[in-house]
């Protein structure tokens, strides 16, 4: 899995039990099945043909609707809807109005695959968007490279290798810890680090590409756990991390046991004497639930929803209007509306619908997106991003620090 | 190793027994009496918490929410006895592990509804820590272990000191026979079946300024309750009190010399041989 925001917790887990039980329960219950939204809201301009009018720009959108993640289908679905009306009303790609199909990938492998099958094969879309968790972006990807057809996946993940259509929208965790780790040693004084994290690749590889940073810098591991997912109780961990008395105690579990962790924490009232970090527990997807333990706390992401450019700013207005809320407008979903416009500007490069052309044209794309500038890298199809520095004040996440742009490690090795 | 992280795992260990032990209690007492597997009482954990979650966001106080809680939930309860279950336990198949897994689909599709699948927290109504054994620990914990004792003592004196204690037993042992003596069981049914519920209630109110809530947060917690019951005998009060401590003791202090996950793995080999070894539990009825 790569980067899971709240709620995440087990499918890939094979390490406990109680969490497969877990997964037998929740998934492919209910199937939510093809959910086609076509939106032909302001469609093609004048200036295209009749037969242009008739045609569509078809993408696809996967994600999780149900299941143990099943908030982020509407993330997803909002910032699709939003980026879909934007560009429709704005002339659609290539003169045709997007048609946006949607399936539940259901957080599983086997609901990617079902969902990615019927939106390359029966849809035929020309481009595919989605996926959260990389047990699902990795059973998707073959499929999306039979079908020769162009995918974004856009949650944090670590990378995925080396594909001729596939990329990844989504930042890696590497390019926020090379900036949040230095930050802590050099901008706070921290020296000891205890990591704690749920039991499992992701948080085992954040973890390990860390200590390689912390080598480099001033400082030193003091203590370094993994909980299986679903871990409700914390209290021994944290009995033992408060005993290591470290500078920072890095929270690297997901979803709810993330959460549990960082509430007991203070229950516990040890994380007065420390500095807490948390990822992905400081992403903005966790700010609802964790903004009034979590206040003056820093995370690091890609995107704030305070960004000043001018594509964020229309952005965040298309999305406040359509739908309002007092949380922010997280970093994923400005990876979906991203997404959306890289297929729009690949499409129009390659004045193509053809998936070998556009993915072609993806990549070495430069945008003006949101997050501010960003550049597909041609090599290894990851994106290069700003890095900010985000402190969590009141409701909100402020922006502390913009770290420069920052690229993926080039890991894909082709 | 410091006496301050000993007296301090020691009450860990302590709490999560408590925790284990009050969950499993109201399983087991519905497995016992009614011979129903009560799939639902993860959710039924599930909506104790909820409930204080909305009478938090409704300006409720903890307090008052904790006493509505077990109210809510024993309505479900009665609501799933009287209109499915009471049905089925002439059948006496499988049918009614179905229908309670049935509820527990419908309960958890109903938070998702109302609460949508986003992760919540509620506030914790005691901060601070307080001076136990002499080392500091967090005041909540320890009025949720009071709280865990004060009414698993109480299910242990209302079973072996009170008429219902008696009857129920009665029902316990023999059910046709105590139908036979006059015995109402319908009523003793549905009284026991929704005090198995309210304890469920009672539990994941007691638990919800803890942990993090969200629609399938009971199942995390009743794979634990459930190994209890398995160890320590179906049916038997005491039995899965002893359960529960040996399920939540082995974790706490195998957590603590070896990794958590090494710890979890010990008690699953633990709840093997006990099946193995003595299949109807440590303690008997």
């Amino acid at each position: 899995m790569s980067g899971p925001a709240a709620g995440e917790t087990a499918t890939e887990s094979k390490g406990s039990p109680m969490t497969a039980y877990t997964h037998v329960r929740t998934s492919g219950r209910f199937v939510r099945g093809v959910v086609a939204l076509s939106l032909v809201a302001g469609v093609a301009t004048a200036g295209a043909g009749e037969a242009a009018a008739q045609k569509k720009f078809k993408i696809g959108l996967l994600a999780p609707f149900t299941g143990i993640a099943s908030h982020y289908g509407p993330i997803y679905e909002k910032a699709a809807t939003v980026a879909v009306e934007k560009i429709n009303a704005e002339g659609g790609i290539l003169g045709m109005p997007i048609e946006l199909s949607m399936e539940d990938s259901k957080f599983s492998p086997a609901g990617a695959v079902e969902g990615a099958k019927k939106l390359v094969q029966r849809a035929k879309v020309h481009v595919m968007i989605g996926t959260v968790n990389s047990a699902a972006t990795n059973a998707a990807i073959p499929i999306a490279e039979r079908g020769r057809t162009p995918f974004l996946y856009t949650v944090e993940g670590e990378d995925k290798g080396c594909y001729r259509f596939v990329f990844g929208l989504g930042p890696t965790p590497e390019q926020k810890l090379v900036h949040w780790i230095p930050w802590l040693i050099g901008g706070t004084g921290a020296k000891t680090f205890y990591f704690v994290g749920s039991d499992y690749v992701y948080p085992r590889s954040m973890v390990a590409y860390a200590k390689t940073l912390l080598t480099k810098g001033d400082g030193k591991v003091v203590g370094e756990e993994y909980s299986s997912l679903g871990t409700t109780d914390w209290s021994t961990i944290l009995t033992r991390a408060e005993s290591a008395k470290p500078d920072v105690f890095f929270n690297m579990a997901v979803g709810s046991d993330s959460i549990s962790m960082n509430k007991q924490a203070r229950q516990f009232g040890f994380a007065k004497k420390v500095r807490f970090a948390a990822i992905p527990g400081y992403n903005s997807a966790y700010v609802p639930a964790i903004h009034e333990i979590a206040q003056g706390d820093h995370g690091v992401e890609v995107y704030s929803e305070l960004l000043d450019n001018p594509a964020n700013r229309d952005f965040v207005k298309r999305h406040r209007d359509k739908y309002p809320s007092p949380w922010p407008i997280t970093e994923v979903a400005a990876s979906v509306y991203t997404a959306f416009h890289v297929a729009k500007a690949a499409a129009e490069k390659a004045k193509s619908t053809d998936g070998p052309k556009i993915a072609k044209a993806i990549e070495g794309l430069t945008l003006d997106a949101p997050q501010g500038k960003i550049r597909i890298n041609p090599k290894t199809h990851l994106t290069d991003y700003h890095v900010y520095l985000l402190k969590i004040v009141g409701k909100k996440l402020e922006i502390a620090k913009d770290f420069g742009v920052t690229q993926a490690p080039q890991t894909c090795k082709k | 190793m410091e006496y301050d992280i000993l007296a301090k795992q020691v009450l860990n260990g302590l709490s999560l027994v408590l925790f284990i032990t009050l969950i499993a209690l109201g399983l087991s007492i519905i497995f016992g009496m009614m011979n129903v597997i009560n799939m639902a009482h993860a959710e039924l954990f599930m909506a104790g918490a909820y409930t204080v979650y909305a009478c938090e966001q409704a300006g409720i106080s903890y307090w008052v929410a904790l006493a509505l809680a077990p109210v809510v939930v024993g309505i479900i309860g009665f609501a799933m006895e009287r209109s499915i279950l009471r049905f089925l336990y002439v059948r006496k198949d499988m049918s009614t592990l179905l229908a309670t897994w049935g509820f527990s689909i419908l309960l958890q599709q109903a938070a998702q509804l109302i609460f949508t699948g986003n992760p919540r927290q509620v506030a914790t109504p005691l901060t601070g820590a307080t001076e136990i054994l002499g080392t500091q620990y967090p005041t909540f914990r320890l009025f949720v272990m009071a709280m865990s004792l004060i009414l698993i003592v109480g299910v242990v004196y209302v079973f072996w000191r009170t008429r219902y204690g008696v009857l129920a037993r009665a029902a316990i042992q023999n059910s046709e026979m105590a139908a036979v003596l006059g015995i109402n069981t319908q009523r003793m049914y549905v009284l026991t079946f929704v005090l198995g519920c309210v304890l469920a209630g009672i539990a994941g109110a007691l638990m919800a300024p803890i942990i993090t809530l969200t629609p399938t947060m009971g199942v995390d917690f009743i794979a634990r309750s459930f190994f209890a019951v398995i160890v320590g005998g179906m049916g038997g009060v005491l039995g899965v009190v002893a359960g529960g401590a040996i399920i939540g003791e082995t974790e706490s202090i195998f957590s603590l010399v070896l990794t958590p996950t090494a710890a979890q793995i010990l008690v699953f080999i633990i709840v093997i041989f006990v099946i193995l070894l003595k299949p109807d539990g440590l303690v008997k009825k």
